[in-house]
């Protein structure tokens, strides 16, 4: 073997070898894992992707996965005739989006809530209801069967009480708020009860972790 | 004479010392009502009910010329599902406390015949089991943690 061919491998090795460690470094393979997180479980690497759906967001227009993908999102679950609970979460979520507007992150979110009582709550409905809180907020709503899907892929419980002829019914739902990654992934789940502080400091640690 | 006049005295602050509202009945206190969203079909009512008798009091019934319905209503969170549920009755305990707040027990407002804003009025009426009447006026606020940020006119 020529002495110009042995350097030619050697060099093409360290240069794979370099490539490679440098493609587990941004893969997160030697990262230390994020531990400081108050509120936030973290979903498994492994977790099913999100479900395609077709809801309508409070303008009426289409709203898929496609439009959760390029950026962050945080998910809530409730309906517009719930007093107490919905009221107080979403009053949560925009002192969230005041604190990270403050805090300067280059991480944009979209807060999202999503209707599970699809009967009263129609687009027009939506609309008045989560601007309301804060006109960033968008509300969707659509076929129970659409909604299902995302609800499912997320492993989210709802149910609307009986007796049926009350049309004051309740519905009951998950209380919990969900990190959606610019992939349309879920990374992280909150569980009640939250502060805002602590959902703003999770939410800018996770996403600078996994970035855009 | 005078120890007849004394004695008279007495008996009047005795009198007014024992008929005196918070002696016997709830006392009903910090009540709010939060502003909702235009269209929004439910409130929300919120307060602290004092019982400083010696006797198991409760609210029975609750109505409002402001409201088609007014319920009693506990939320609760199970297993990570926030679920609700219709009361029959508030009860305090003698000497106790019993408040009415965000992810508890409160009074749901349904059907507001107009829509109420910020520093408006409502009245609302509680009955307690032994036919005693509160009326409360409650002025309107917006919610507390949201007052540096919404204006809507």
């Amino acid at each position: 073997m020529s002495q110009r061919r042995y350097l030619f491998i050697v060099t093409g090795s360290l240069l794979s070898l370099a490539a490679l460690l440098a493609g587990l470094y941004l893969g997160g393979a030697f990262r230390k894992p994020l531990t400081d997180l108050s509120s936030a479980t973290l979903y498994p690497p492994d977790f099913r992707k999100l479900a395609d759906f077709e809801l309508s967001d409070q303008d009426d227009q289409t709203y898929t996965l496609n439009q959760l993908k390029g950026q962050w999102s945080l998910i809530f679950f409730g309906y517009s005739y719930c007093p107490d609970i919905c009221p107080t979460t979403l009053y949560l979520m925009q002192q969230v989006n005041l604190l990270r507007k403050e805090s300067d992150t280059p991480h944009p979110l979209q807060y999202i809530f999503v209707s599970v009582d699809p009967d009263r709550d129609t687009p027009e409905r939506m609309k008045e209801y989560v601007q309301y809180f804060d006109p960033d907020f968008i509300g969707l709503s659509g076929e129970k069967d659409e909604i299902d899907k995302l609800v499912n892929s997320l492993g989210v419980y709802y149910h609307r009480q009986t007796p049926a002829d009350d049309e004051n019914y309740l519905v009951d739902h998950s209380a919990g708020l969900f990190l959606i990654n610019p992939d349309g992934e879920p990374q992280a789940l909150f569980s009640a009860p939250h502060t805002a502080t602590n959902l703003a400091q999770d939410i800018n640690l996770i996403t600078e972790y996994y970035g855009n | 004479m005078e120890t007849k006049v004394n004695r008279y005295i007495v008996g009047i602050i005795l009198f007014l010392v024992f008929s005196s509202p918070f002696a016997e009945t709830l006392e009903l206190k910090a009540a709010r009502v939060n502003e909702a969203p235009p269209g929004a079909q439910v409130m929300a009512g919120y307060m602290t009910i004092v019982n400083n008798s010696d006797q198991r009091r409760s609210i029975i019934s609750v109505t409002s010329p402001d409201y088609e319905t007014v319920e009693m209503h506990h939320s609760y969170i199970e297993d990570g599902v926030a679920k609700m549920k219709k009361i029959s009755a508030l009860t305090v305990a003698p000497e106790q406390t019993l408040k009415l707040a965000p992810g508890g027990n409160h009074l749901m407002l349904i059907k507001p015949k107009k829509q109420f804003r910020q520093g408006e009025m409502i009245v609302l009426n509680l009955t307690e089991k032994d036919g005693t009447e509160h009326r409360l006026v409650i002025t309107v606020t917006k919610h507390e943690s949201s007052h540096h940020h919404h204006q809507h006119d």
